[in-house]
């Protein structure tokens, strides 16, 4: 009892891992490979065992130790310039991106590195984007050192071409969080010095005191009309420069005209002016901007081919292996590729066995075979032995590059979308600006002396906060609703496009399948480490998907020889490993009798010297409710599907997209590119949803793009929002839910209305006091945020996201 | 009563201290991130024994 309690039970004292009493050990505690032992001992010896009470078992399996002069590039003195955020010589600083970091105890360890090598003088850990900083004496540790210490205990920095680029932080959010406290304080300050306005107090007997509450408002008010809306003038002037009349183009206007006639009122008549309204407006605009804002740091939305490559590739010359950065990789130098490497620029194979897997570029899944002479495309990775190849074209030149220039050019032939906040600007601004003059003539008729007065009244009490507040308020709830409902988006903008799609392209592999039937399941004997090591040598031989979704599952450490390699199509693989004889396959290829229990999913068995000591199991292929998903989206739009899979599953997917959907099989990333742009130029509003790189133009080319994720580390490409694969079947209601929002927004629309056109009748008149103003023009836009917002949220509580 | 004009400056003052020192915050990156603070400030210094004690709890 005890005994299997123990085999149960047993897991990896460092990350988990299920192991066995035959696991190596240190005293009590089992570990499921050496790597993790290592890091343990390594912790344990620098007194930082805190790391395993934070979290239980939270550490992360050390990646391949062997090449250890894989980060020797990064102290070349141009890669480690551009990595480096600053360095005087002695000390420097880095910000490493480590998307291993998943858990408090993650943070506690990287906080901790100093007690780990005293070069290190701090290091500081950004969560939310996954992040590190570190602090360090560069003179005493090289940046490669530094690196080779973080992959030592499992936290390896991704470190990738587009690190070369890097922009630096995006500090948008601390003008906009200054903004905002300047504009609140402000007007919080102003409506202070109002009140005896407000109360109608007089304080006529003292002139000085309205004379001075007013210069305070005026000194109060400039930062708000010179800094705090300095946004808005701008983009009204983009706008206006471009010959498009946007929202900001009304608010802009109305918050000048706020100001000057504000001026007006106190310097020359010594009234109270409408500073108040000037400073509520401008703070009601910031909040809805900040409320529009929310982003998700841990997510990537504009990965290009740069994400993807290395940033290092190991170059042969005159027979030494030397790390050499990618950019100084040259035409004619040869260069090794190792298993599971990305090649990174066009080449041409010179020896070893090429088996390129293309599924980023090409969206094939079945790695092709390489012979010497031939060329090998950038993106493709290599599955097995090393291989060496000469290079026929710069990175910047190759096959990936140029899908990215054609996107480019493909987005820049589309009609440009028009948000209907700017579209309905189109058409109120000229509207306003006709009333205020038709309003100045009529009094210049009746009492000259009112036409201005009325003229300005009407551009100040039309100044459409309220139009402008219900887009941010409305999406920007539905945006973070999304976001609990597994979609995430870049901006909340999305959403409306996302209401008006046409048609929904899908992609096949990765798509509409789960990539979770890659990760088999075993299900029979216990699977020691030397197990797995051989059958990790065997099937790596193999290109079949099975063989190759096993070796993915296995972190293998040993390398054994192979004898007696056979590989029988259809039927499995049999070889010599180490001394045993090792069957892989099909249930009659190992010897067994009979039909299986379960003849849905596909079973790999496994035969060590005869004996079958289990099988591999790979779930279902098709994501969960596929059917039902599709259905529901077919009746809102039209259906296609862009795979680049040969044919061989036509009559399933016919079965289940209908005889209407438009079904194409062979697409290359360009047809796919072609196929969505197209489809744009002809007016189409596409939603297109794929995965991986091969899918990136049609996703960066479509009105929405939206790639699929099975984790959260995982990578995906250029992309409009990013869909947890478990939420795949909400997607239906989340496309409703877009539709919802617009109409919430088109109703607010007239509620905001509404209120102009009760201001209006008092500014025609001439009747506008500042006290109206600052009541109404508050009240119209909270009361729009509130109906925006609570009608979002309960629409979306009553689809059941 | 020009005492007031006197008052009010320095209670204009005073918040004006306060927005100062919250555009610094927000220039410095204290805003950057407000999650990790969040954690990290759970993380207890302890000593060896404590460890090995909490350790045995698990």
């Amino acid at each position: 009892m005890r005994k299997t309690e123990n085999s149960v039970a047993l897991a990896c004292a460092h990350c988990g891992d299920p192991c066995n009493v035959d696991s190596p050990r240190i005293g009590d505690k089992y570990f499921c490979c050496p790597g993790c032992k290592t890091v343990y001992e390594l912790l344990h010896q620098h007194e930082l065992d805190s790391y395993y009470a934070i979290e239980q078992t939270p550490g992360i399996r050390p990646g391949d130790s062997k090449q250890e002069n894989r980060f020797a590039y990064l102290d070349d003195e141009t890669i480690r310039g551009k990595i480096l955020d600053f360095s005087d010589g002695s000390s420097a600083r880095v910000t490493f991106s480590v998307p291993q970091i998943h858990c408090s105890s993650c943070i506690w360890l990287l906080e901790n590195l100093h007690r780990l090598n005293s070069a290190i003088l701090s290091s500081q850990v950004d969560f939310p984007r996954r992040e590190a900083t570190i602090l360090f004496r560069i003179a005493d540790l090289s940046l490669s050192d530094l690196v080779r210490l973080m992959a030592s205990i499992g936290y390896e920095p991704d470190i990738t071409l587009a690190d070369l680029n890097k922009t630096g932080r995006d500090t948008s959010f601390r003008r906009l969080y200054t903004q905002l406290a300047i504009a609140g304080f402000c007007f919080g300050n102003v409506m202070l010095l109002s009140f005896p306005e407000y109360l109608g107090l007089d304080v006529s007997n003292k002139p000085a005191w309205t004379e001075i509450f007013g210069y305070l408002n005026i000194l109060l008010a400039l930062p708000v009309f010179l800094y705090c809306a300095s946004d808005y003038f701008r983009s009204a002037y983009h706008g206006l420069r471009q010959r498009q009349i946007n929202m900001d183009v009304p608010i802009a206007l109305g918050i000048s005209i706020l100001f000057s006639r504000s001026l007006y009122n106190i310097l020359a008549l010594k009234q109270a002016g409408y500073m108040d309204s000037l400073c509520a407006l401008v703070f009601l605009l910031l909040v809805g901007r900040l409320y529009q804002k929310k982003t998700y740091h841990s997510l990537s939305f504009d990965r290009d081919y740069r994400s993807y490559l290395p940033i290092s590739v190991m170059r042969l010359k005159s027979g030494i292996e030397e790390n050499i950065g990618l950019t100084s990789l040259a035409v004619g130098d040869r260069i090794r590729i190792r298993n599971r490497e990305l090649v990174p620029a066009d080449s041409i194979l010179i020896s070893g066995e090429g088996h390129i897997d293309y599924s980023f570029v090409t969206g094939e899944s079945e790695p092709v075979a390489i012979s010497s002479g031939q060329r090998v495309y950038a993106g493709g990775r290599q599955i097995g032995a090393a291989i060496e190849l000469d290079v026929i074209k710069e990175p910047s030149q190759s096959y990936l590059m140029q899908l990215w220039t054609q996107t480019a050019k493909a987005i820049a032939e589309q009609p440009g979308v028009t948000t209907l906040a700017n579209k309905v600007s189109r058409i109120f601004t000229p509207s306003i600006i006709f009333v205020a003059f038709a309003a100045a003539f009529y009094w210049r008729a009746i009492d000259p002396s009112r036409a201005l007065d009325a003229a300005t009244a009407v551009l100040i009490i039309a100044c459409p906060c309220a139009l402008a507040l219900s887009t941010p308020f409305a999406l920007g709830t539905i945006h973070r609703i999304f976001g609990r409902a597994g979609l995430f988006l870049q901006s909340p903008d999305v959403i409306e496009r996302m209401a008006s799609i046409s048609k929904v392209v899908f992609d096949k592999t990765g798509t509409i399948t789960q990539t979770g039937t890659s990760v088999p399941v075993f299900e029979g004997d216990e699977l020691t480490e030397k197990l797995q090591d051989i059958i990790f040598a065997v099937v790596r031989q193999s290109t079949h998907p099975l063989s190759q979704a096993i070796a993915d599952s296995i972190t293998s450490y040993a390398d054994y020889s192979i004898e007696d390699f056979i590989e029988v199509p259809g039927l499995g693989l049999e070889a010599r490993v180490g001394g045993h004889s090792i069957k892989t396959g099909s249930r009659e290829w190992v010897g067994l009798e009979g039909e299986a229990a379960d003849i849905n999913t596909a079973r790999v068995y496994i035969a060590i010297d005869g004996r079958v000591i289990g099988f591999y199991r790979f779930a279902g292929q098709y994501r969960p409710q596929l059917q039902e998903t599709i259905e529901t989206i077919g009746r809102q739009a039209e259906i296609a599907l862009l795979t680049g899979d040969s044919d061989g599953e036509r009559d399933n997917i016919r079965a289940l997209f209908g005889g209407e959907a438009d079904i194409r099989f062979r697409q290359s990333p360009q047809d796919k590119l072609a196929f969505v742009s197209d489809a744009m130029k002809s007016g189409e509003q596409v939603l297109m949803i794929g995965d991986g790189l091969n899918d990136a133009g049609a996703l960066k080319s479509a009105s929405v793009g939206i790639s699929i994720m099975e984790n959260h580390s995982s990578f995906s490409p250029a992309c409009d929002g990013i869909l947890e694969a478990e939420s795949f079947a909400k997607l239906p209601r989340m496309m409703k839910m877009a539709k919802t929002g617009v109409t919430i927004i088109k109703t607010s629309f007239v509620i905001s209305f509404f209120y102009n056109i009760l201001g209006l009748a008092f500014a025609v008149q001439g009747l506008l006091s500042p006290v109206i103003a600052a009541v109404l023009m508050p009240a119209s836009s909270i009361s729009v945020v509130v109906f925006t917002t609570i009608t979002s949220a309960l629409a979306a509580r009553k689809r059941g996201l | 009563m020009e005492v007031m004009i006197l008052l009010i400056c320095f209670s204009l003052l005073a918040a004006i201290v306060f927005l100062v020192a919250f555009v610094w915050a927000v220039r410095n990156g204290q805003y950057d991130d407000m999650t990790t603070p969040a954690m990290r400030m759970l993380f207890e210094t302890k000593k060896k024994q404590d460890i090995e004690k909490g350790q045995e709890n698990l």
